[in-house]
């Protein structure tokens, strides 16, 4: 499993080099110049241009990539044009807000919605099965920037028990972090119960319970574990992309995140800003990719690494 | 911010709340929220609206601005020759930097030699002095700056936000990263700054002017403006930047909250391209300006919280001179097209930024062109990609008309005109958008330029604007007012007419 392991994150690597060159030009590319962005757009020409030697975008395409490259190398993302700050440190900023507001959104999705899966799929076609299911699509389908102001709406302005504004403190996180676990949470309570469904209907669970076992240690023994495996796909999958910045909620609830920094360095055209970002979230993809993976073979023995 | 949440809806959302009023604070702590991140605290190098409002409130000049005047800050006087090239300053006596260090001539100096190195990151401070040759300490509170070249405006480039005083101790002591160590004189010293969310200042007991009524001003960025108002509403804040025309009745109807509007040196405009056909034709932008009826536009665009412009220049700006207005008349419109060769009309595209109040006015344009047969397309562009079209040199430059905004950023006729009107500010130099050109109006600038008698220069720039105004060069808008939100418990926190906060006064009751 170590060499497993060792062996994807080395498969990582040409992924990530892809992914640096990509960017680098890809940003260039964009129209705007973040000299004249930055200096102000009724600054004359000579400032503009100070601003541009200062940034470095002075030098060819190529050299500037052999400057990228080879900070790169030495661990150094290069500074921010318009936080006047190392990338690294900007970044990890806006890291912890984000990991932690994403992290207790996906643990809530994942405990609320493999519970709903699992109830709607053991009472299938019930009352109960339709009001989970109706629930799911409703949480899936409702903009999260409407979700957000009706929470702001009720619990901010009109109750005044929790602030407008999240942050990373208990109570700065319940709003952003229920708005982003809704539609999470749909998602994944869907897959749960299709998941489940699927899995029951097979020969060893039908033999599991002709031998006489009870109904929950048929579903606790057999037939949940097996339904696991794409429903932990997709919590992988809705972790990476909370993790990548949520912009709509972030900006409802100005929670200061790498979806804020995302955009805010995009609008600056702040090259070294958004290849840092954008590198952060390649390695965050393929290291919850990589978790996942090994998570299967948690859950399911059949599973080996090689 | 080029992303913007269906306002109508939060509007009605939010104005269905029945606000308590401002909630209990920390004693002597005043939040603002800010509509935009500062990116830098040095004076010099800040660019950007969200530092300047920041930065005056630590920092402070020879002069400033107060209310839009200009007023001696560390200088107790001023002086200059009559040919407007040398200006002598002395100044305010026992006034101490936070870190100590002494305000007097030789640490001015110290500080301006600084900035006009080139060697400094201050480069749009410098570029804003360039004009200064020397710098010279007369004795230890008496200080003189020599220009290169006469300059009568001069004085209002020391009070704008670039020109402010930082310690000279501090640029020795933090190096490359002084813009996040701010070191000034006033009011205000700074606490703490996370990147991106919050600036804290705090009183600074010692200032000359008095101690500050309040402990700590908290500058707290908040991109989304339906969410500055839910935390005006719920209290968080006490003061909120840039607060939408739509969102103006739900703090109106809020007990306990105000709405605040401040008249700007901004400007909204429809710069049209001199070059290009048939905008080379006087009569037809002078037909352009009959065809608008700015009072509606203002009224339909932005609830009325603006002013119609009287002149090319803001009215809030020295040099600022009425002209007869451009009144709303279709008729007379259509008579200058056909004499102009469109008696059918024409097509036009007209670039602008994206966001609620160009495409607003874009479309009132839209319509009220189209009464005199003149066919408007809008092309919203997001900022980067705008900017770097209308920037192109004149041979290459595409733009054919563009509604932008344009400002008098020193509050001075001289940088308003010379930005705008004059042959050197052709893109990239500078802002003439119009590449327009009239040498009468170059000769004015110039000369107003050369002298130091502020009365003679307010006629010539006065005679300068006629031509302007007559030439066209602008479909000529309105002025927007800056519109804030507050607590009525608040006092003393209000735009100043370069749309940045000045909170230097703060009061809670």
């Amino acid at each position: 499993m170590l060499l497993y392991t060792l062996r994807r994150v080395l498969q990582a690597v040409p992924t990530l080099v892809g992914v640096v060159i990509l960017i680098f030009f890809f940003v260039r590319a964009l129209p705007g110049d973040p000299a004249r962005l930055y200096a102000g757009v009724d600054a004359d020409a000579a400032t503009v241009e100070a601003v541009r030697l200062q940034f470095g975008l002075d030098r060819s395409l190529p050299e500037q990539f052999g400057y990228f490259v080879s900070g790169l190398a030495r661990g150094d993302l290069g500074r921010s044009f318009r936080a006047r700050l190392p990338v690294s440190t900007v970044v990890a900023q806006h890291f912890r807000a984000t990991l932690v507001l994403a992290s207790v959104a996906i643990v809530m999705a994942t405990l609320l919605g493999v519970a709903l899966g699992v109830t709607a799929a053991l009472r299938r076609n019930s009352a109960v099965d339709l009001s989970i299911t109706s629930a799911s699509v409703l949480g899936i389908s409702t903009p999260s920037f409407f979700l957000g102001i009706l929470l702001i709406y009720l619990f901010a302005v009109k109750l005044r028990v929790l602030p407008v504004a999240g942050s990373v403190s208990v109570k700065g996180l319940v709003l952003p972090a229920i708005t982003l676990a809704v539609a999470s949470l749909g998602t994944i309570a869907r897959f749960a119960r299709s998941s489940l469904l699927e899995t029951i209907g097979n020969d060893y669970v039908r033999t599991a319970t002709a031998k006489g076992l009870s109904r929950s240690r048929v579903v606790n023994k057999h037939a949940l574990r097996n339904s696991l495996i794409p429903v932990i796909t997709i919590i992988g999958l809705q972790f990476g992309f909370l993790l990548s910045g949520t912009v709509i909620v972030e900006t409802v609830f100005n929670f200061h995140g790498l979806g804020w920094l995302l955009i805010q360095s995009v609008e600056a055209r702040d090259y070294p800003a958004v290849q840092g970002l954008m590198l952060v979230f390649a390695v965050q993809f393929i290291a919850i990719n990589l978790i996942v993976d090994l998570l299967y073979g948690l859950i399911d023995p059949r599973i080996t690494y090689e | 911010m080029s992303y913007q949440l269906p306002r109508k809806l939060l509007a009605a959302l939010l104005a269905a709340a029945l606000s308590l009023g401002a909630t209990a604070l920390a004693a002597g702590t005043v939040r603002i929220a800010t509509s935009l991140a500062p990116n830098s605290l040095q004076p010099a190098e800040a660019t950007g609206i969200p530092d300047a409002a920041v930065i005056r409130t630590m920092f402070e000049g020879l002069v400033g601005f107060l209310d839009g005047e200009l007023v001696n800050e560390l200088a107790e006087s001023w002086s200059s020759n009559d040919d407007a090239t040398v200006y002598t300053f002395e100044l305010r006596p026992g006034v101490k930097f936070h870190d100590g260090t002494a305000l007097d001539a030789a640490a001015v100096k110290a500080y301006y030699d600084w900035v006009l190195d080139p060697a400094s990151i201050g480069a749009r401070g410098r570029n804003q002095l360039k004009d200064i040759s020397s710098t010279e300490v007369l004795g230890d509170l008496e200080f003189r700056i020599n220009l290169s070249k006469p300059n009568g405006a001069f004085i209002y480039l020391l009070a704008v936000s670039n020109a402010r005083i930082a310690s000279p101790a501090s640029l020795e002591a933090y190096g490359t990263e002084v813009s996040r160590h701010p070191v000034g004189t006033g009011p205000f010293k700074f606490a703490s700054w996370d990147e991106g969310q919050r600036v804290v200042v705090e009183a600074n007991p010692d200032y000359w002017g008095g101690a500050p009524k309040v402990d700590r001003l908290e500058f707290v960025v908040v991109n989304n403006a339906a969410t500055r108002v839910a935390m005006l509403q719920s209290g968080e804040v006490q003061f909120i930047e840039a607060l939408p025309p739509q969102l103006v009745p739900v703090i109106d109807a809020a007990p306990g909250l105000e709405v605040v509007t401040t008249k700007t040196n901004f400007l909204r405009i429809l710069q049209l391209n001199t070059t290009k056909e048939p905008f080379t034709d006087v009569r037809v932008r002078q037909a352009l300006n009959y065809a608008i009826d700015k009072q509606q536009l203002v009224d339909v665009a932005v609830a009325g919280l603006a002013t119609v412009m009287t002149a090319p220049i803001p009215a809030t700006v020295f040099g600022y001179a009425e002209q007869p207005a451009y009144d709303y008349d279709p008729e007379r419109a259509r008579s200058l097209l056909a004499a102009a060769g469109y008696p059918n009309g024409f097509d036009m595209k007209v670039l602008t930024f994206t966001g609620d109040e160009y495409r607003t006015v874009g479309q009132v344009l839209q319509q009220m062109f189209e009464r005199v047969g003149v066919r408007m397309t809008l092309d919203q562009q997001e900022r980067g990609a705008l900017v770097d079209q209308i920037f192109k040199p004149v041979d290459e430059n595409p733009t054919q008309a563009a509604l932008v905004g344009a400002t008098a950023s020193t509050g001075d006729a001289d940088l308003a005109i010379s930005t705008s009107f004059i042959e050197a500010s052709f893109p990239p130099a500078s802002n003439n958008w119009s590449f327009y050109e009239n040498d009468e109006v170059e000769r004015l600038v110039a000369e107003a330029r050369a002298t130091g008698d502020q009365p003679r220069r307010a006629e010539l720039y006065a005679e300068a604007l006629g031509i302007i105004w007559h030439d066209a060069p602008w479909v000529f808008l309105y002025s927007p007012d800056s519109v804030a939100g507050r607590s009525t418990n608040l006092t003393g926190v209000a735009y100043s007419p370069d749309n940045t906060v000045d909170a230097r006064r703060a009061e809670l009751k």
